[in-house]
């Protein structure tokens, strides 16, 4: 087991420095000049050069590669903003709580909310709370989240003046942004909950479990679940990725400023250490995630637990 | 069948509801049409024959109608109402107010360029100067500076006064006007700066500039002036781009990097209330500016009363006309803009249109610029009838009158044109910026139009970051849809067509011509910004048929009632909300 965790870390390092290659690289031959965006239009060819040499990004695709593999990879610089002129990994560090937050206070909504409906519904299926689940769910997935949020902001702050409409604070400034993420979130796991369930629900190991005359309860618990939750997991692993690279649209309607808005900002700047320093940093949280996730299938099937010890690929 | 048919509707219902939250969603779009179909019977109906002011006119009409004043108006003391109680007229200040920024301010540090520069910055740094341009021409507007003269033609010594010092008690000396000049040229944010070659400090309070040659830009002038000046020991003690430090009229007193900023008044250093400086009165105790990204939540925190000013959509506007649900309620104000949007053609000598002046003129005479602006919204749209809006310094009125492209739309014209051109058929191409509806809506309808007299015409939309590629490649196109801007009129013109800001041959609107680069030089030094000089570019442009600038934007406000006059930065757009006049009753 430790073997495998060693192993995928290893590997993780290669991802890590493939992912720096073509990010670097797409954005070194991405048509256009960075500092006709930072100088405006009233910089002369001559200023653009000199800010180009203040920039580095003057010099050779392979000495700029040679710097920002040495400057990642060795000093672990992330590189300073050009148009906030502060290091970017102060500012991943300065926004990251406000999107892990509120991305994570929305997910496990999702999950706490999502799952037990998606239970409920496959227990019930061909009922009213299956029909009920599905059809909620469709409303759901089909509202646009920015109009979702718009509409929220009206009724809980115009109209009742419950919840601020924009900005940070308190945790009451977090509510609205986190309901409105995590309502197709519930939808999205509550399909998947009841689907992976009904797979499950006719086995014929569950049906020797009643057979053998079982709890209902028992049964869901330690015969469905166990077995229906693989897919579920692989979803809610995939999403639990995204905590860190945040919801720009959520971010930017409710006006917080995480990392999903600086990401965007810096593509809209054209600033290639933000693009740069938050792809890699969200590629490294996503690989340690899907490591995490593969972890949390050998505790929740048995069969890939034995699998890691054998030290065998089946 | 029964459950299949409770699903089906499920189905529907979700997306029904899907669809309305779309419709609504885009908005912006449906109330601009229903705007312009108004706004196009009712000139149907009127008199043709003033065709060419119907854009300004309708524009101006619907603020007549809502009691909307002119910027300018509410920038005029003058009109203050004396008999209330305000800012202006007592020893009181508004204890608090709050507006809003839809950018969030990425650095505080003041090695910026002056174009884009945030007006808080402004609040809280000076420079030597601003810079004014006024009807009776260009002037500096000493700031840190006290005195100043031309030693000879490539030095100029300015004396700042001795008293100066910034939110933290230091004192500002000539060496630390250097050290910032310094800092500026080290970062590579400057522009305008060809003809600064050095400044150093000569005693205590005084510097010497050198120029590399005699300064005769107008623009080159201010924005080498504009150049914030700060202490040493500050810039030692603080990181600048978190944590600013100068010597103006208000000091930060919380930042929240991309949610609000809170600045209140310094115990500012300029006692001398003679020579105070318009922007630099302190009218509010505590001024917030939050971040609000979106313009649907900016117009409910409007609503809320949380904020005092917003610049509203097309359709959150008609709220606030006649009819609307705010009519009557708050003080609106609108200004036309002096920045142009319009058509340029490819001289290069690349394109088809290059040599066939007939072939341009077929394309400028097929061209309704005015039903372009009522199709786009002429509530916040004006046409244009020279290569500049009319709210631009250096404006001819003569041109309001003169009969040409801009004010003549003509299909039989054009279709004269045409046959006397070398055109074959081929298709010609518009290059522009794309994410802009009401852009993509005017070219679409010129595509229309230029389809009608028998000229196929593709659209290339790219986007902000890459258009220039394709720009500076002078065979991808025949015609560049552009937006320019700048004030005066020598500042627009050098952008489109001043071959010293282009590297690559030819200008934005793809012309390297020796006659026209001779005249757009001279216009732009302070002898040469004469109104002949002026009159004779914008000749040379109609009679080459260079240009054809269609609409300028026609900007609206909405403030809180209590507002009496705003004060502007050197009459630009950038609004001192801290140095404005509010009723206190």
């Amino acid at each position: 087991m430790r073997k495998y965790v060693v192993n995928r870390l290893l590997w993780t390092i290669v991802v890590l420095l493939g992912v720096a290659f073509i990010i670097f690289t797409i954005l070194y031959f991405t048509p256009g000049d960075p500092t006709e965006m930072l100088l405006g239009a009233n910089a002369t060819p001559v200023e653009l050069a000199a800010k180009r040499a203040a920039l580095g990004i003057d010099k050779p695709y392979i000495v700029q590669l040679y710097n920002f593999y040495v400057d990642t990879f060795i000093k672990f610089d992330l590189g300073t903003s050009w148009t906030y002129e502060t290091p970017v990994i102060d500012a991943l560090i300065e926004r990251l709580p406000r999107t892990v937050l509120m991305n994570l206070a929305s997910m496990l909504i999702t999950i706490a909310v999502g799952l037990p409906l998606g239970i409920s519904a496959a227990r019930h299926q061909g009922k009213w709370q299956d029909y009920g689940v599905i059809g909620g769910s469709m409303v759901l997935i089909s509202l646009p989240s920015f109009w979702v949020a718009l509409e929220a902001i009206v009724l809980f702050s115009v109209m009742l003046g419950w919840l601020p409409s924009h900005g940070i604070g308190g945790i009451k400034y977090y509510i609205l942004p986190v309901l409105t993420s995590a309502l197709p979130g519930i939808a999205g796991n509550a399909r998947q909950m009841r689907s992976a369930m009904l797979e499950v629900i006719r086995a014929d190991f569950v049906t020797t479990a009643r057979a053998k005359g079982q709890e209902e309860g028992v049964i869901v618990r330690k015969h469905i679940l166990p077995n229906a939750m693989m897919p579920v997991i692989t979803m809610i692993g995939g999403r639990f990725g995204h905590i860190v690279s945040g919801s720009s649209i959520t971010e930017r309607i409710f006006s917080i400023p995480g990392v999903g808005l600086y990401l965007l900002n810096g593509i809209s700047y054209r600033d290639y250490p933000i693009i740069r320093g938050c792809t890699l940093f969200f590629a490294l949280f996503n690989a340690i995630c899907v490591l995490l996730t593969d972890l949390v299938y050998a505790w929740v099937d048995p069969r890939i637990k034995a699998q890691y010890k054998s030290g065998r690929r089946r | 069948m029964k459950k299949k048919q409770i699903v089906a509707i499920l189905c529907s219902l979700s997306l029904a509801v899907s669809m309305m939250a779309c419709s609504s969603s885009s908005s912006t779009e449906s109330g601009e049409s229903s705007s312009s179909e108004s706004t196009q019977t009712a000139s149907e109906d009127g008199d043709t024959s003033s065709e060419a002011d119907a854009g300004e006119d309708a524009s101006a009409a619907v603020a007549a109608s809502v009691g909307a004043v002119n910027i300018y108006d509410l920038m005029d003391p003058a009109n203050i109402d004396t008999s209330r109680k305000s800012t202006y007229n007592s020893d009181e200040t508004l204890p608090e107010l709050t507006v809003y920024t839809k950018a969030e301010i990425t650095t505080w540090a003041p090695w910026q360029p002056g174009q884009g520069r945030n007006g808080l910055i402004e609040l809280i740094y000076e420079p030597l100067f601003y810079t004014q341009y006024t009807e009776d021409g260009f002037n500096l507007e000493p700031c840190l500076a006290k005195d100043w003269y031309d030693e000879d033609e490539t030095h100029m010594v300015v004396e700042i006064y001795d008293y100066i010092h910034d939110s933290d008690g230091n004192n500002i000396t000539a060496e630390d006007v250097v050290a910032a000049y310094e800092i500026l040229i080290e970062s590579g944010n400057y522009t305008d700066f060809d003809y600064f070659e050095s400044v150093e400090a000569i005693d205590d309070y005084t510097v010497r500039f050198t120029w590399t040659k005699e300064i005769d830009s107008i623009t080159a002038l201010g924005s080498m002036m504009g150049t914030l000046i700060y202490s040493q020991q500050a810039y030692a003690d603080h990181d600048f781009t978190t944590d600013p430090v100068g010597t103006g009229t208000y000091e930060p007193t919380e930042l929240v990097t991309g949610t609000k900023y809170v600045v209140e008044p310094t115990d500012y250093w300029q006692t001398d209330e003679s020579v105070r400086t318009d922007e630099s009165i302190q009218n509010v105790d505590v001024f917030t500016t939050e971040v609000i990204n979106d313009n649907s939540v900016a117009y409910i925190a409007f609503e809320e009363g949380s904020i005092y000013q917003i610049s509203p959509s097309t359709v959150q506007l008609t709220d606030f006309l006649e009819g609307g649900k705010y009519y009557g309620e708050y003080t609106l104000s609108y200004q036309y803009s002096t920045g142009v949007y319009g058509l340029g053609f490819n001289l290069s000598g690349e394109s088809t249109v290059s040599d066939d002046l007939n072939l341009r003129l077929a394309i400028a005479y097929a061209i309704d610029g005015e039903g372009i602006v009522e199709a786009i919204g002429s509530t916040d749209h004006a046409a244009v009838h020279a290569e500049a809006s009319s709210s631009i310094i250096g404006y001819q009125d003569v041109w309001d009158s003169m009969e040409n492209y801009y004010s003549v739309y003509d299909v039989d014209l054009a279709k004269e044109y045409l046959a006397e051109s070398n055109y074959n058929g081929e298709t010609l191409h518009i290059i522009m910026r794309s994410g802009r509806e009401a852009n993509d809506t005017a070219v679409q309808i010129i595509q229309q139009e230029l389809n009608e007299i028998g000229v196929t015409v593709q659209i290339d939309a790219y986007e902000d970051a890459i258009v220039n590629s394709y720009l500076y490649d002078a065979t991808c196109w025949d015609m560049y849809f552009y937006i320019a801007n700048g004030d005066p009129i020598s500042q627009l013109w050098s952008r489109l067509e001043d071959l010293d800001n282009f590297s690559h041959g030819y200008t934005a609107t793809g012309v390297n011509d020796p006659v026209l680069q001779e005249m757009i030089d001279n216009v732009q030094t302070v002898d040469g910004f004469t109104d002949e000089n002026i009159q004779e570019i914008q000749q040379y442009f109609t009679d080459n048929c260079m240009l054809y600038s269609i609409w300028s934007n026609v900007s609206w406000n909405v403030y809180q009632p209590n507002i009496a006059r705003i004060c502007t930065l050197n009459g630009h757009d950038r609004i001192f909300y801290t140095a404005s006049d509010y009723y206190l009753d």
